[in-house]
């Protein structure tokens, strides 16, 4: 069993990918992946967290036969080759984000999408972030794109 | 770093770093260092072993067909500046990374794991001949002043030899054939024309004239230094293509040797490509190795060692420059 979630920011997509992987009491894949993926242990991977999930900077990267300097797609390509190998072994899990719904499509999972209201995600995010209204509004708004949850 | 600015004077920069960057990758995995600082090493002095040589890198080809110089001069010129800059980034390099890279112990544990590099080789014949086409590709090139072959002959004659030799596989080598930056080329030349058909590189010319009032040290020092910068944020090939229709014209305009314009140009193309990670092609592949094995290496971290080294390289070419030509 493959479920794949994507989801808004701060539409409570990350607390459903727990609740459901606790309930399954299958993995979940999130930016815990970063520690599995290969990345050597004398990195800080709090720090390598910046590339997770990251819109990748056009203007300070380049491709050259095949190979790119992003570290943002490089990451990211190596997550895709971790969730397929893990979906090629038949393993049952929960990824969050992570393009899933896309690059697991073969495997016929199970897609689920989170939204929610205006409102109830700039309230989650004033109760996450400790903002005031008019600060959680415009951090919801900058990252609606990304459909990053809020811790 | 000295077998990679070597190398890089025959090969291409972009396949010496692919083999340099993963040996040294399997070598950091097996005797555990960090093979960050190495690939950083690796990939500057493949650049400025390109620099060296007429086929190192695409634009000393491009300078040296358009212009008539030959394997050489660029040997005699741009090789003799190259070595010397050489020495001083082994240097730099040295002393940037020798305590990150201390003897690791793991070398006596593995010493007798180590692979026997003859196992490497799978088909001997196809070694044979690969080895003698390249060797017969360099001497060639080597020899072009004397025997009045074009690079471009030596290289689509090579390309040829290579396809008769490879037999049954000549039809797959002749679908990795990279069309698109043949086609890119040719676009450029085209764009490069239109440019200087239509007069703009034409009033570029006579800015840079205007501007350093016919003084020669003034004009190395603006197209040494412009060509450095512009070579780090963009690629260097278009922008050595558009340079060369303006040296000729400041050389004519301002009686100035072309020689000495042509290796300032090559310098400062194929060198300034080095500050940043996507100023040149091997950066790009050197990266993109590295983080592929597990180790992100962030503008930051490569700027930090490679903007200077590259600062450095580019101030001697211009003493080289100056003491020798001006």
């Amino acid at each position: 069993m493959i479920i794949t979630i994507s989801r808004e920011f701060g539409s409570g997509g990350r607390d459903i990918s727990r609740a459901l992987a606790a309930h399954y009491d299958v993995p979940l894949y999130d930016q815990n992946m970063l520690s599995e993926i290969g990345i050597d242990e004398s990195y800080d991977i709090d720090r390598i967290n910046q590339y997770d999930e990251a819109p990748r900077w056009m203007i300070r990267s380049r491709t050259v036969r095949g190979l790119t300097n992003s570290n943002i797609d490089n990451i990211a390509m190596k997550e895709f080759d971790f969730l397929r190998e893990k979906a090629r072994v038949k393993e049952s899990f929960i990824v969050l984000g992570h393009c899933g719904e896309s690059i697991l499509k073969e495997y016929d999972p199970i897609s689920i999408f989170v939204n929610a209201s205006m409102d109830l995600r700039i309230e989650r995010t004033m109760q996450e972030f400790e903002l005031d209204e008019k600060e959680a509004y415009a951090l919801t708004k900058k990252n609606g794109s990304q459909s990053q949850d809020v811790s | 770093m000295i077998m990679s600015a070597i190398l890089a004077m025959f090969i291409d920069s972009i396949t010496v770093i692919l083999f340099l960057a993963a040996v040294t990758v399997e070598l950091a995995q097996l005797l555990k260092f960090d093979p960050v600082p190495v690939i950083l090493a690796e990939i500057f002095c493949a650049n400025l072993g390109g620099a060296a040589t007429m086929c190192g890198d695409p634009p000393n080809i491009i300078i040296g067909t358009a212009l008539g110089y030959s394997f050489s001069d660029f040997i005699n010129n741009t090789g003799m500046i190259a070595g010397i800059s050489l020495f001083f980034v082994v240097l730099y390099f040295w002393f940037c990374f020798a305590k990150k890279l201390k003897k690791s112990e793991a070398y006596l544990e593995q010493i007798d794991s180590f692979p026997d590099p003859s196992q490497a080789i799978l088909n001997r014949m196809c070694f044979i001949q690969s080895t003698l086409i390249f060797l017969l590709a360099i001497v060639l090139l080597v020899s072009h002043a004397y025997t009045h072959l074009t690079v471009a002959f030596i290289g689509v004659f090579i390309a040829l030899l290579t396809l008769v030799c490879a037999g049954s596989q000549a039809k797959d080598l002749l679908k990795q054939v990279d069309y698109k930056t043949l086609l890119f080329f040719v676009g450029l030349f085209v764009v490069v024309g239109g440019l200087e058909e239509t007069g703009v590189l034409e009033i570029v010319a006579e800015w840079i004239a205007n501007w350093s009032n016919g003084n020669i040290y003034l004009m190395v020092l603006v197209i040494l230094w412009v060509s450095a910068v512009a070579s780090a944020v963009v690629d260097n090939i278009p922008f050595a293509a558009t340079m060369i229709p303006i040296i000729r014209m400041l050389a004519q305009s301002q009686s100035v040797p072309l020689t000495t314009l042509a290796w300032t140009l090559s310098m400062g193309t194929d060198v300034g490509g080095s500050a940043t990670p996507i100023g040149a092609s091997a950066n790009v592949v050197g990266t993109a190795v590295a983080m592929k094995a597990g180790y992100p290496i962030s503008w930051g971290k490569y700027c930090r060692y490679c903007v200077t080294a590259t600062l450095l390289v580019v101030m001697i070419s211009m003493v080289c420059i100056f003491v020798r030509y001006v």
